[in-house]
């Protein structure tokens, strides 16, 4: 059943004063004189929460690798693998799951040892959709999306992420935000100050 | 001397502007070719110290009368304006007499107007009065019958205009249902 | 000779001062206008160039100048740019019967803050401010876009419902003060002793509806509908011919209306008025500058006024306008001058 539901019309009284009119205007003229509560931007810069969509990265060595799936995929293709350096065991499920797959460029090298690793990774920024299937993909938690959503570049060349890059970009956020508790909302003061008055204002918010 | 310039000037671009309208084939042209025409009479009415009749030919037929045209023209897509469609000829040989008529008609008035008060009597009553107290006084005492007469004429239109847009709204309806 | 050399230099001092005026602070009230919308929406607005982005309007212009000028294909030219023109001529034209404040005498020379007293100034007022409907429409054909069509036709069914509206609501106040020269105007009120809005409250506020109309304002803002419309008839043009139309809409247009309203309804550069008995003036320690502080102080009011309802009201659909304007507008404008008329001689004593 489709319940319709209407306006309530709005009685004379209120026609003839503009009551409604009246209403909206001293909610916004209480906003004007309120404190503005932007971040001035290229001055200040927020925090975005642990699971920000931003740039890829690719997670390196240290120890904390999803077990035992990593020593599966490690044992299964042979990679060798250097502590600080990419996990990425090219299984190329990352680029399968991409709905632009061409924006991948992943090929392995073998090490006179006999063992595999990821020798070129190179991910075209211009056709991604930061949709974040390939993150979801990846097996050994290599391929993530770190916080840094500051994408612009003066070159397309620029926009192509490599493998030493994705790795750098790696390094930083695991030192930086690893051990972050995967929550939405960080507690972060500048994020405090954006809900600053959610704290005082509104009783739901009310701890 | 200034005044007999600006007067020049003024009557100088109706006319022009007068022979655009009819001789311009694009009609956004025309109406622009007629808006200044409207408006440099509107000027030589100032001129001539006849304020209120200049503010209402700017307010009524510069604006209000002009913008309909436009309204209707600016629908009219650029690929027709620029062609140049064969005008009304056997329309505008039948028309002729009556134009012609009105042409005489007016210039009567004129002559007929200028005997009346050959030396300018009004002009002391208006700088007396001011110019729209005299035309109001002209307008409700001498003129009565003609401006009540002509205010019938309106409403007549008016509600003919009413009737013609209801009966239009009536077919939409009908033919929904 | 003499008098006629001093005239023609006064009056040329007036234009010079009024342009001045009226361009500067038409620019510059960009920069009002994006505050009052930031800190409506709780944001700081331009902060960066100046001292709280009080360049802001400079940078503007300069980029708007540096910009590209494109024109679109199959357009017409010459009424692309002739559009520009009749946008920017009529709305500065209005200020030529705006009185700035009282006579006063320097030098030995009478000088009137009016450009032209003329006695029919009012009537001049509306004709040059519904001419600016021309340049929209104009500019909408020219582009050759159906954005900028639909935008400039709808333009054109507003003024020509809101003409007649405005018309009749200015009715009251000229029967009250029975001349339809502006410095006239604001004179009677000042011997009645009487602001016209305590006695025309309804021909006020319908006329703030005509002039929120007329300036393409919200909630009558349909011919730009940035959502639907991109921004109506000003899509094709770019660079400063772009930035012109808004300047000339929004904010000469509207501080000249606003100025009209203040002549007719809030007594032009009188003071604070008790109806009937007097004026308070809380600041007389200005001496002859108060009168001119007082007009400025009304206009800005309400142009802040109309700022804030832009920035807080929804923005109605075109058939809504036009039926508000038919049936709701003109029948209360009746109403008001039929009660006019019945209490005008008690007025006129
Ligand atoms: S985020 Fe989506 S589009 Fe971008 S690389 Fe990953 S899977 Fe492909
Ligand atoms: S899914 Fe992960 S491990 Fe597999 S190729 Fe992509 S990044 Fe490397």
């Amino acid at each position: 059943m489709v319940k319709k539901v209407f306006e309530k019309p709005l009685s004379w009284l209120e026609r003839i004063l503009f009551l409604d009119f009246i209403r909206g205007l001293s909610i916004t003229i209480r906003h004007a004189f309120r404190r503005t509560i932007t971040t001035h931007y290229p001055y200040e810069k927020l925090t975005p929460p642990k699971r920000f969509r931003g740039f890829f990265g690719h997670k390196v060595v240290n120890g904390k690798e999803p077990q035992p799936a990593f020593d599966e995929w490690v044992e299964r293709f042979k990679i060798k693998v250097e502590p600080g350096r990419s996990r990425c065991v090219v299984c190329m499920l990352c680029k399968r799951a991409c709905p632009v797959p061409q924006l991948f460029e992943i090929e392995g090298e073998k090490l006179p040892d006999g063992r595999r690793r990821v020798s070129v990774f190179n991910m075209n920024m211009m056709l991604c959709t930061f949709c974040g299937f390939c993150v979801d993909a990846c097996p050994v938690d290599c391929l993530f999306q770190s916080d840094i959503h500051e994408t612009a570049s003066y070159t397309r060349k620029d926009a192509v992420l490599n493998l030493e890059l994705l790795e750098r970009i790696g390094r930083d956020w695991q030192a930086r935000r690893e051990d972050e508790p995967d929550r939405i909302w960080i507690d972060d003061a500048q994020r405090q100050k954006l809900w600053y008055e959610n704290d005082l204002k509104l009783p739901e918010v009310r701890r | 001397m200034i005044q007999w310039l600006v007067f020049f000037l003024f009557s100088g671009i109706a006319v022009l502007s007068a022979l655009g309208v009819v001789f311009l084939p694009n009609p956004i042209y025309v109406i622009l070719a007629l808006l200044s025409v409207l408006v440099s009479v509107a000027g030589l009415f100032f001129i001539a110290g006849a304020e209120l009749v200049g503010a209402i030919q700017l307010l009524i037929y510069a604006v209000a009368v002009t913008v309909f045209y436009v309204f209707v023209l600016t629908a009219v897509p650029w690929e027709k304006a620029i062609k140049k469609d064969p005008f009304y000829r056997v329309e505008g040989l039948i028309s002729f007499p009556l134009v012609l008529a009105l042409y005489v008609e007016m210039v009567l008035v004129f002559l007929i107007g200028v005997s009346v008060s050959p030396k300018g009597q009004f002009r002391e009553l208006i700088t007396k009065f001011g110019n729209t107290e005299v035309v109001g006084a002209i307008l409700f005492s001498k003129y009565f019958l003609a401006f009540e007469l002509v205010s019938l004429v309106l409403l007549i239109g008016m509600i003919g205009a009413v009737i013609i847009g209801r009966k239009e709204a009536q077919t939409y309806e009908d033919h929904s249902s | 000779m003499d008098s006629v050399l001093a005239w023609l230099i006064i009056t040329v001092i007036k234009i010079l001062v009024i342009l001045g005026i009226v361009l500067g602070i038409g620019a510059y009230l960009t920069l009002v206008e994006r505050k009052v919308a930031a800190h409506i929406q709780r944001r700081p607005g331009p902060m960066v160039v100046g001292w709280h982005g009080l360049l802001q309007p400079l940078a503007d212009g300069l980029k708007l100048l540096t910009k590209e000028d494109l024109f679109p294909r199959y357009g017409n030219r010459f009424l692309y740019n002739l559009a520009l023109v009749l946008a920017l001529v009529p709305a500065t034209l209005v200020f030529a019967v705006v009185p700035f404040g009282p006579e006063f005498e320097t030098f030995g020379i009478k000088v009137k803050p009016i450009l032209t007293d003329v006695n029919v100034g009012l009537l001049l007022v509306f004709a040059f401010g519904s001419m600016a409907v021309f340049a929209i429409a104009l500019a909408g054909w020219a582009s050759n876009s159906k954005y900028a069509l639909i935008g400039s036709m709808r333009k054109a069914g507003i003024v020509v419902s809101y003409e007649v509206v405005i018309t009749f609501a200015v009715m009251g106040p000229i029967i009250l003060a029975g001349t339809l020269s502006t410095y006239e105007i604001v004179q009677k009120q000042i011997e009645q002793k009487l602001w016209y809005i305590w006695l025309q409250p309804i021909a006020f506020v319908v006329y703030m509806f005509a002039v929120l109309a007329e300036m393409g304002r919200v909630p009558f803002d349909i011919q730009e509908a940035e959502a639907e419309l991109v921004t109506g008839f000003t899509v094709e043009y770019g660079g400063m011919k772009f930035g012109l139309f808004p300047l000339v809409e929004w904010y000469v247009e509207g501080l000249s209306l606003s100025a009209i309203a203040v002549v007719l309804f809030l007594g032009g550069w009188s003071p604070i008025n008790i109806p009937f008995l007097g004026f308070i003036d809380p600041l007389f320690f200005l001496g002859p500058l108060s009168p001119f502080v007082w007009f400025a102080l009304k206009v800005t009011l309400l142009f802040l006024f109309i700022l804030w309802l832009h920035w807080t009201l929804p923005r109605y659909r075109i058939d809504q306008i036009t039926s508000t304007a038919w049936k709701v507008m003109l029948p209360l404008t009746f109403v008001n001058l039929v009660l006019t008329a019945v209490i005008a001689p008690l007025i006129w004593r």
